[in-house]
């Protein structure tokens, strides 16, 4: 078995950084048995990184109201087959179109969105009430790995 | 009472790749417009930065064509720190531009330019048909185009480095050299990708140009418009993705203009509607005209439609065979319908890979002879390639530490804009009448939507994900008239 835990985000767009910040925190406590990437790449780029894997776990962020909360998105959730441009190819999408294309692609899938300000602008700096929904969200991630059996410690 | 009539991308940021119809108290079209993303944010952004950094900052703007973002700074700061590249790394850097044109561009033709085959306005037998053939076909089809890709940017991550944000381009050159055994692994792929290149080739052929009613959709009057076009040419006016100098032709296809890039301002300027703040560019020798085509408008369009036009040929065989197969069909240069990008895609395809397999071909490109180190006090550098869906321009300023003072980058969709904006008009004409908006509205805008492929600049990787489309009718006071969603 083998779990890749994907932080997607843009680190040049605020509140977007959250997801790399996680996998990055995720990484230096340097679990044996999870695999730790991250991306600013979108569409189908992604599938060229959860290629292989058993499991997926993708922490990214979500436009949400309550920034700092911890949301999970079904992926069936997330729209539809056939996306109008390149520009707008989703995570979903993408992950379908290579399923269909017979890539093996992860079993299990579990999205982990943390919730964060609309109003995104340009610059490197991760809102303090984002910042502060980190733990739970890195506890999140550990409560799926050891649901699906991975040891990862307490 | 007039209307406006909003059809909102769901992405995450907002404000961006939004379409804005306008409707007269009679219920009819007065204006549409496609709102192409701000990137005076990100320009701000670059300010202070180092202009050395620039190639790794700016392809973060897209998680869609990094690569291309990437080689228009590295080409800018060469500018900026007046160096030229050795002979090597020019080689080197182009043959990672056609990898990645190669697999961006097929990628575009299976993954979204199927969906196109089936979704035309008017066609609808025919399309079933080639429906059935996409899926028949599919499941190989689909491997052999992961397979390919997969190669393909195994090969760009190995010369950028396996790291979240490459580092290949430095001013005056790149940042590895090519050793000769790896060269041998890349034409080894490379001649792979040429076949794969003219797999793509013969099936778009068989599938679409064998098909009378999908060259009649092409041919149609949907978004035909009568523009001048622009792209990067080579000494022979050949279409180059990498290097060249800036052709524009007008509409019945003769050269109006050829320039450097570094004359830019001299040739384009920018026009500003009341009720918008994009910008639209246009040919300052010409002026703006509005939204009308015709050779008294300065309304052009770039990709890879408009590079063909642009050109004399292809600077490779098998991809000026299909030039001129391309003119000869669809009745002499130039090609005014924006559907047929997809098939200038294919002839681009194929031209990429020949390039690619030249230049791995080379054994010299496996020199060490990679960097030329900038001895001169930077101040300005302006950059361009050609990126998939057109001319990518990156202008920056600069104190003398080579920190930037000031940044302009003018992206593919912004050339188009004007041009989309009369194509999304034109959908809307036909789609809407007397207040009556027609649910084929969602297709014709998807349509468009499509064939320019529009950047809408953040690297948006997408929670939730995709973009599904949606109108929204609102009357003049602002309030929810009617709402349609795909």
């Amino acid at each position: 078995m083998a779990l890749l835990v994907l932080g997607l985000g843009n680190d040049l767009l605020g509140d977007d950084g959250i997801g790399l910040m996680a996998a990055e925190a995720l990484d230096r406590r340097n679990i044996p048995g999870i695999y730790v990437v991250k991306s600013p790449l979108s569409g189908l780029y992604i599938v060229d990184l959860v290629e292989g894997f058993d499991d997926l776990i993708i922490v990214d962020s979500v436009i949400g109201d309550q920034p700092g909360k911890v949301v999970r998105l079904p992926l069936d959730e997330l729209g539809p087959q056939n996306a109008p441009s390149a520009h707008y190819l989703g995570f979903a999408e993408a992950l379908n179109l290579a399923k269909r294309a017979g890539v093996r692609i992860p079993n299990r899938v579990e999205i982990l969105a943390m919730q964060i300000h609309a109003s995104q602008v340009f610059g490197t700096r991760v809102s303090d009430e984002v910042v502060a929904g980190l733990p739970a969200l890195m506890e999140e991630v550990m409560r799926v790995a050891r649901l699906w059996g991975y040891e990862v410690g307490p | 009472m007039g209307k406006q009539i909003v059809i909102d991308p769901i992405t995450r940021l907002e404000g961006h790749g939004r379409i804005t119809i306008f409707l007269d108290d009679k219920g009819d079209v007065k204006r549409a417009y496609f709102q192409i993303p701000e990137l005076r944010g990100f320009e701000n952004f670059l300010i202070g930065r180092r202009a050395e950094d620039t190639p790794q900052i700016t392809s973060r703007i897209c998680g869609v064509c990094p690569t291309a973002h990437h080689m228009a700074a590295t080409k800018a700061i060469d500018d900026l720190y007046k160096v030229e590249p050795t002979e090597t790394a020019k080689k080197l850097r182009e043959m990672l531009y056609s990898i990645f044109m190669l697999e961006d561009h097929s990628l575009h033709l299976f993954f979204l330019g199927g969906p196109d085959f089936v979704v035309g306005p008017n066609a609808s037998k025919a399309d079933r048909n080639i429906l059935g053939v996409i899926q028949k076909v599919g499941l190989d089809i689909g491997k052999r185009v992961i397979q390919t890709r997969k190669e393909l940017r195994g090969l760009i991550q190995e010369l950028g480095g396996r790291v979240i944000h490459p580092v290949f381009g430095l001013p005056g050159g790149v940042a590895k050299p090519l050793t000769e055994d790896a060269r041998k692994r890349f034409e080894a792929v490379a001649k792979n990708g040429l076949e794969f290149a003219l797999f793509c080739e013969s099936l778009f052929e068989n599938v679409v140009l064998k098909n009378k009613a999908y060259v009649d959709m092409i041919v149609s009057d949907a978004y035909t418009h009568k523009t001048y076009y622009a792209g990067l040419m080579d000494s022979n006016n050949k279409v180059n993705f990498y290097d060249g100098h800036i052709r524009v032709v007008d509409p019945a296809g003769k050269e109006f203009a050829r320039f450097h890039v570094r004359d830019y301002l001299n040739h384009i300027a920018e026009h500003s509607e009341p009720w918008t703040y994009v910008k639209f560019p246009f040919l300052m020798k010409v002026g703006w005209n509005g939204f009308v085509d015709g050779p008294g408008s300065g309304i052009y369009s770039v990709a890879p439609l408009a590079r063909l036009n642009a050109s004399d040929g292809m600077a490779t065989p098998r991809a000026n065979e299909l030039y001129r197969k391309f003119y000869e069909t669809l009745g002499g240069k130039p090609v005014h319908h924006t559907l047929a990008n997809h098939w200038a895609r294919v002839v681009e395809i194929v031209y990429a890979a020949e390039r690619f397999f030249e230049l791995a071909s080379d054994t010299s490109i496996a020199s060490n002879d990679i960097r030329n180190m900038p001895t001169e006090k930077p101040n300005e550098g302006i950059g361009v390639v050609e990126a998939p869906r057109g001319t990518l321009i990156h202008h920056y300023r600069s104190d003398e530490k080579g920190i930037v003072t000031s940044a302009n980058l003018i992206v593919a969709t912004a050339h188009n804009s004007a041009r989309m904006a009369m194509s999304v008009d034109k959908a809307a004409r036909s789609a809407i009448k007397g207040g009556v908006v027609n649910d084929g509205i969602l297709n014709q805008i998807e349509m468009a939507f499509r064939a320019y492929d529009p950047c809408h600049a953040c690297a948006t990787h997408s929670m939730p994900g995709s973009m599904p489309l949606k109108v929204q009718i609102l009357d003049a006071d602002g309030e929810l008239f009617k709402e349609l969603t795909r």
